[in-house]
């Protein structure tokens, strides 16, 4: 009797009220009739076949208002009747359920996840000053009104197959984008998805692939400069890493080799990239500038680049090897062969820093791709590395010998300057590499007939500090004989005074 | 030959009075006793200086005030001017030298009580062209507008920033404005070449003529061992001249040495390398250390706490500078403190001090 007695309160204090609400809902019971203009009972049909709907919620869960036949108690300001729901006010009519995990467990939906509204509120959406005439993004902007439909449902307007043009209804919108932000704003991003493998994808009906929401994240989209952001440069490898570095996500697709044939997606790219001289360049110095996933690959165009852009693609920061390399003979070389450019010997994800081991590689015919160099390469490869090292070794020696001098107090600045302008052609010889040209590596270190090579610099500042060296012998030699000169005088001057005083202390 | 002199010397007498000049210099008598060899030390201090107007007035024909040029002058005028490094280094040099050799002079004066009356005011001019060398040090070493001296000169220039209520006034009157900038060169150059040097001439002017006026000072030891007999001595013309002179050559030999040798100073107290150019942008170097003159002072102020006994008003920079001042105006007045029996209290700070001076000095440098 008393356990009738505790599962009857329990069911008036929490299941009743629902079970009335969605039994008796006074409002759609006037909005669903045919005589209600259509702004009124639209919202009515929508609602009746959503999510809320089939979880018991009413319309005043939402509008406020009583659930009344009687206009003016149904719409009464009094009884907290809002009407259409403000967009900076959503967050907060939405949050009341979504953001309380008791309450959601109460709808039967204890295994969504909450805390959307919150995250919203400290996203870039949340957080944009309303412009008149403009409607800010708000929870309805992406989910829709009233006919609420879960993501996995297709009819969703955040189903993952929908989720492009659903961000794009605004992002693709220059006026409402301009309003909210810069005149240069980007508005292409969708054009440019749909071109990339992940759009074509979509577009087949593959909803494994990565939409905006898989990379921006969904509620907490923050701005790309915030280091909070999945896709600020410190954070792209990691959000490309969460798809591409799963086996199971990345199992059935594929990559052709250089012979034609497909090989399965490799998942170590991510690994690789953290290997590399780019992701130190941008975790160890700071540099946010330097490539991460989407500066080779696109972003929202991602795609793989072909075998032979990949020299186009590296062009785009590193300018002067592609200008060397790209008309020079071994490109077409590697072009015919299939091999991938730049990538035959920095590698691709794990590139190291060059430097001339990777010269002396290709000399013992090593590539890092696997590419055999012929025996002409070999050679000349050889030489760059013998002629490069020579050039190193002579600014070492002249450096030493520079600072010897230095040491001894001597002004050195023009050396100095010789010394910069030879490591200036110990590294622009560095790079000349990429032409594979004897004749233009020979102008960097030996010089031509209009323009000095490092080697002529290195001379000019060794003959510098030779002329130090004999400069501070001359001011040894001339501090001697202003010493002796000196001493003289000092002598002189203690002679006369004695015989001076002793001339005075003589009687009479 | 020797008739043509001495027709030129009897020329400029008739015009001049030479005899008199002469007549001056042989009637001014020299003491002399075990203490003699202090006396010396004046007339080098003089000697000092005239090497610095001469090797100041060469450089000021190349070297130009301005952020811009100033560091490219000085490297012009080492690099390329004949002997333009020769002159540097002896003007830096002797910038050195000269604050020791009038410290030792102080200090002599001091222990040989050579300040007591009527030599008041030879004792007060002597001080303050001490201190005029002091501010010759402070506003020559921004001149070259390097690194090292841009940023020691934004440290220094904080310095009075603890004064307090006007600290800030002074800080912005020397600076000419908030910061280290091309107006503080313009003013430290004014300083070191016009106002600093006429003051010293004025000071100088003085102090050579009490020095005249009351003759040398006899410690009172050498007066009480004597016991009313008269002291031996000496005519500063042409005696005391010619052993001055013998002096003023060594230090010449000195000075041609350490130039030639140590063009860029010790690397250790004396510091003349022209590094990189002054970047106001930059970050301040690290272990950056005023000339070795401030180095007491400066690690002073950096031993005491932000406040001393935790005591909110007391804060430790401004009871650092405000000691300072205390013990250079006792300096100052000593004279006037000095009364009947205290010397052997005057002994014993003027000890302290000279300890204090000379142990900080070296822990300035040696501590990080």
């Amino acid at each position: 009797m008393r356990t009738s007695g505790v599962v009857l309160a329990l069911w008036l204090t929490f299941l009743f009220p629902v079970v009335v609400r969605a039994e008796s809902n006074g409002c759609i019971g006037c909005h669903i009739d045919d005589t209600m203009e259509e702004r009124a009972r639209i919202p009515a049909e929508r609602f009746k076949d959503g999510v809320h709907a089939k979880a018991g919620l009413g319309c005043i869960d939402c509008h406020g208002g009583r659930n009344s036949d009687e206009f003016m108690q149904a719409h009464s300001r009094k009884n907290g009747f809002r009407g259409k729901i403000k967009s900076a006010d959503q967050p907060e009519v939405c949050g009341n359920c979504h953001d309380d995990p008791s309450r959601m467990a109460g709808f039967g939906a204890a295994d969504l996840a909450t805390g959307q509204a919150d995250r919203f509120n400290r996203s870039v959406h949340g957080s944009i000053s309303p412009v008149e005439g403009f409607e800010t993004p708000a929870c309805t902007s992406c989910h829709g009104t009233h006919g609420f439909a879960a993501p996995s449902d297709e009819s969703s307007p955040v189903h993952p197959a929908r989720v492009p043009e659903t961000c794009a209804r605004c992002h693709s919108d220059l006026t409402y984008m301009r309003a909210f932000t810069s005149a240069r704003v980007r508005v292409d991003q969708l054009i440019e998805y749909r071109t990339s493998i992940h759009g074509q994808r979509l577009a087949k009906g593959d909803e494994k692939v990565a939409v905006c929401s898989s990379c921006h994240a969904d509620h907490l989209i923050l701005p790309a400069s915030d280091s909070r952001s999945s896709v600020h440069p410190l954070n792209v490898a990691e959000t490309c890493g969460r798809c591409h570095s799963d086996p199971e996500q990345m199992k059935g697709y594929e990559i052709s080799a250089p012979d034609g044939t497909s090989l399965p997606l490799p998942t170590d790219q991510q690994s690789r990239y953290t290997e590399s001289v780019h992701y130190a360049a941008m975790t160890e110095n700071g540099d946010l500038s330097a490539p991460t996933c989407n500066d080779c690959h696109g972003n929202h165009g991602a795609t793989p680049p072909e075998v032979r852009a990949v020299a186009t693609v590296c062009a785009q920061c590193h300018s002067r090897p592609a200008e060397l390399f790209t008309p020079s003979e071994i490109r077409k070389d590697l072009d015919t062969a299939g091999f991938p450019e730049c990538a035959t010997c920095h590698g691709h994800h794990r590139i190291v820093p060059p430097g001339d081991a990777l010269l002396a590689g290709i000399a013992r015919g090593e590539t890092v791709a696997g590419w055999t160099p012929l025996p002409a390469y070999r050679a000349d490869a050889q030489g760059f590395l013998d002629g490069i090292l020579g050039l190193k070794a002579r600014i070492d020696a002249v450096e030493e010998t520079v600072a010897a001098a230095e040491n001894y107090g001597m002004d050195l600045t023009k050396a100095r300057l010789e010394l910069t302008r030879a490591r200036d052609h110990l590294i622009r010889a560095r790079v000349m590499v990429h032409a594979f040209d004897p004749a233009q590596m020979m102008a960097e270190l030996q010089g031509t007939r209009e323009e000095p090579g490092g080697l002529i610099y290195a001379e000019r500042a060794q003959n510098l500090a030779e002329l130090a060296f004999g400069e501070r012998a001359y001011r040894r030699k001339g501090m001697g004989f202003a010493l002796a000169i000196i001493a003289c005088l000092m002598v002189a001057l203690i002679m006369k005074i004695r015989r001076m005083e002793s001339r005075k202390a003589q009687p009479g | 030959m020797a008739q043509r002199l001495k027709g030129l010397i009897q020329w400029l007498d008739e015009r001049v009075g030479l005899g008199d000049i002469r007549a001056l210099g042989t009637h001014k008598q020299v003491p002399i006793h075990r203490h003699s060899i202090w006396y010396y030390f004046g007339g080098t201090t003089l000697f000092l200086f005239g090497v610095q107007a001469i090797t100041g007035i060469l450089l000021t024909l190349y070297y130009r005030p301005s952020p811009e040029e100033a560091y490219e002058s000085v490297r012009f005028i080492t690099g390329e001017v004949e002997f333009g490094w020769l002159i540097r280094a002896i003007h830096g040099w002797t910038a050195n030298l000269i604050i020791l050799v009038a410290m030792i002079h102080l200090f002599s004066v001091l222990f040989l009580r050579a300040y007591r009356k009527p030599r008041e005011g030879t004792w007060f001019t002597g001080f303050a062209m001490l201190l005029l060398f002091l501010g010759f040090g402070f506003s020559g070493y921004l001149l070259p507008w390097n690194e090292l001296s841009y940023f020691a000169t934004r440290v220094g220039t904080e310095i009075p920033g603890a004064v307090p209520f006007i600290g800030d006034t002074i800080v912005q009157v020397m600076r000419g404005g908030e910061e280290v900038t091309g107006a503080t060169l313009s003013r430290f150059y004014g300083l070191h070449i016009a106002i600093l040097p006429a003051m010293f001439t004025l000071l100088l002017g003085v102090h050579l003529f009490l020095v005249q006026r009351h003759g040398m000072s006899v410690p009172e030891s050498v007066e009480k061992a004597s016991a009313g007999k008269p002291a031996r001595t000496m005519p500063f013309l042409p005696n005391f001249m010619l052993r001055d002179m013998v002096g003023w050559l060594g230090v010449l030999g000195l000075l041609a040495g350490l130039a030639a040798l140590a063009p860029e100073g010790d690397g250790f107290f004396v510091k003349l390398e022209l590094g990189e150019k002054a970047d106001l942008f930059g970050a301040t170097p690290a272990g950056l250390r005023p000339e070795w003159y401030f180095l007491a002072m400066f690690y002073s102020l950096k031993l005491l706490p932000g406040h001393i006994f935790g005591i909110d008003w007391l804060v430790g920079e401004q009871v650092g500078v405000l000691c300072f001042t205390l013990v250079g105006a006792a300096f100052f007045f000593l004279p006037l403190i000095d009364r009947g029996k205290r010397f052997l209290l005057v002994r014993v700070a003027g000890s302290l001090v000279l300890v204090w001076l000379i142990v900080f000095t070296i822990l300035g440098r040696v501590m990080k």
